[in-house]
């Protein structure tokens, strides 16, 4: 008989992903991480002898709503791996880096959209993970409210998306024990508000038109691993 | 030129190899050495952009951070004689908060390394562990973290090796444990039974002893190279064995005094094992009763010892 306390631990994966023009050379190495990511967390954690029931990654493409319209925001259901692999490779490459109009992109609205993610709730030990990629800064949040498409519901400045954040007093829309944020993003002013404001992240300044190195890679894995 | 922080002068970028989600590096000040670890919770709401109420909130939970975290690294610097490592100091800068700690370099040696070594050099290892984490019992804290990467191993002028411990990143006041839906820290290889039922939600204490059981599980992997012994097919933790009521099997080559000793420390009920200051004192007569400490040469690598009597 299996043991009746077998907890279960279940990792939720957010990917962010800047789809504009610029981001070209970037995203083919985002999009090769990305696929690595499963196979090299379950190699980790079997050499630690450690279990995760459940893996499940989500995709967000962020554009820009004023300039994109209905292509400024393209979201997928959580994938569960390895069963739902394929589909989940077949979403990441089909992200083609096309238009963001102006240099700031709406990242911010991205955000809100990973921090509202169907997260798990029924594993007993749970991390929730959202990693953003993106080689610009930010609009405010609402400035392409204009757009037909722009979300209703949307956090309408940056305290109350703060808010859906939340801390240790004031918990906010995610699990307060299992979230964490992963910026590579550039010093840029919103992105920096964010580093200098929310808890559990971690910012890695990305240079416009540089590569992912692949140093970033082994920074978002120690992040996820060494934290299960 | 060189990044200074508070005064420590940065060696290298702050990174998080090895450490999940806090990021570390080294830095030098006033002649010194020291390792320095950034935490990302809580943060000071740094500059401005923020409303005025949300910025009053974040700083209501930073202070009490501050008095939670001050009071247990002076309650741990307190009681300890280095084998705890002690933290220096304890700063925010900016919209981070910041430890310094004695830089101690260890020796690069797996687990299965040091199971390999002479029995008298185990056992001075385990009573070193022992130690460090007695000390943080006797200032009434909970490290609940113990495991092998939490330990800084080093050798001694004699040729054994000496265990520091380090990170009290999960630590806790034994008298303000984790209650309601707090998450416990620590390594689920390395987790108490109670800890686990903690996580089903039932009403149950943490005490000092979720680390004693962790360090038997320590001490029983660093004199064999493994875990104790349980089902495999059924479990893949040994908490989840004892609590599935199987009895964690210690290597019959441990010595019987020092395997009774795991044997209790890896009891399921926590009040049944031994507290920290037992086991140092078991495992202190234990390396009395087999006649160790004998001199090492100087220099002698740790797989050596002078040769006993024939």
């Amino acid at each position: 008989m299996a043991s009746n306390y077998r907890f279960t631990y279940g990792v939720d994966l957010v990917f962010c992903i800047d789809a504009t023009g610029s981001m070209g050379p970037l995203l083919d190495t985002v999009k090769a991480n990305a696929l690595n990511l499963y196979r090299d967390l379950m190699k980790i954690m079997d050499r630690k002898n450690k279990r995760v029931e459940q893996v499940r990654i989500r995709i967000i493409a962020f554009r820009d709503y004023k300039y994109d319209q209905e292509t400024a925001m393209m979201v997928t259901d959580f994938f569960r791996l390895p069963d739902e692999e394929k589909a989940f490779e077949a979403s990441l490459r089909s992200i083609v880096p096309e238009g963001g109009g102006d240099d700031p992109e709406d990242g911010l609205e991205a955000l809100a959209y990973a921090i509202r993610s169907p997260w798990d709730t029924s594993s007993q030990r749970k991390r929730h993970v959202i990693v953003v990629w993106s080689d610009d800064g930010t609009h405010r949040l609402g400035f392409g409210s204009d757009a037909p498409n722009y979300p209703r519901g949307m956090a309408k400045d940056f305290n109350e998306l703060t808010m859906w954040w939340g801390n240790a007093s004031a918990p906010g829309l995610m699990d307060q024990n299992a979230k964490r944020l992963l910026l590579f993003t550039p010093d840029k002013d919103d992105w920096n508000l964010i580093r200098n404001n929310w808890n559990q992240t971690i910012q890695y300044v990305s240079e416009a038109g540089s590569g992912l190195e692949s140093c970033d890679y082994e920074q978002i894995i120690n992040a996820i691993a060494n934290s299960i | 030129m060189a990044e200074v922080l508070n005064g420590y002068e940065i060696e290298k970028p702050f990174q998080n190899r090895d450490a999940g989600f806090s990021r570390w590096t080294t830095g030098r000040k006033n002649g010194n050495r020291y390792f320095l670890k950034e935490f990302l919770d809580p943060v000071w709401p740094a500059g401005t952009g923020l409303r005025e109420d949300l910025r009053r909130d974040a700083i209501s939970v930073c202070r009490a951070y501050e008095d939670k975290w001050k009071r247990i690294y002076a309650s741990a610097n307190a009681f300890s004689d280095g084998t705890l490592v002690r933290t220096e100091e304890f700063f925010r800068r900016d919209s981070r908060y910041y430890i310094a700690t004695e830089y101690v370099k260890g020796v690069d040696i797996t687990i299965e390394e040091i199971a390999g070594l002479p029995g008298d050099v185990r056992r001075l290892l385990l009573l070193t562990a022992a130690r460090g984490i007695e000390q943080l019992h006797t200032a009434g804290i909970v490290h609940a973290d113990i495991k092998f990467s939490n330990l800084i191993l080093q050798k001694t002028e004699a040729g054994y090796l000496r265990a520091r411990l380090i990170d009290l990143g999960a630590a806790f006041f034994e008298n303000e444990a984790p209650a309601g839906e707090d998450e416990i820290g620590g390594d689920q290889v390395y987790m108490a039974p109670e800890t686990c039922r903690f996580l089903f939600g039932e009403k149950v204490e943490l005490t000092c002893a979720i680390d004693v059981f962790a360090a038997g599980l320590l001490f029983h992997q660093l004199y064999t190279g493994r875990l104790p012994g349980f089902d495999r097919k059924e479990c893949d933790y040994p908490h989840e064995a004892v609590l599935d009521g199987q009895e964690l099997q210690v290597d019959p080559d441990i010595p019987a005094a020092l395997a009774a000793v795991i044997r209790d420390m890896l009891a399921g009920d926590p009040a049944a094992r031994p507290a920290m200051s037992r086991v140092c004192t078991s495992v202190r007569s234990c390396i009395e009763d087999l006649g160790d400490r004998r001199p090492r040469p100087q220099n002698a690598a740790p797989a050596f010892r002078a040769a006993e009597d024939l």
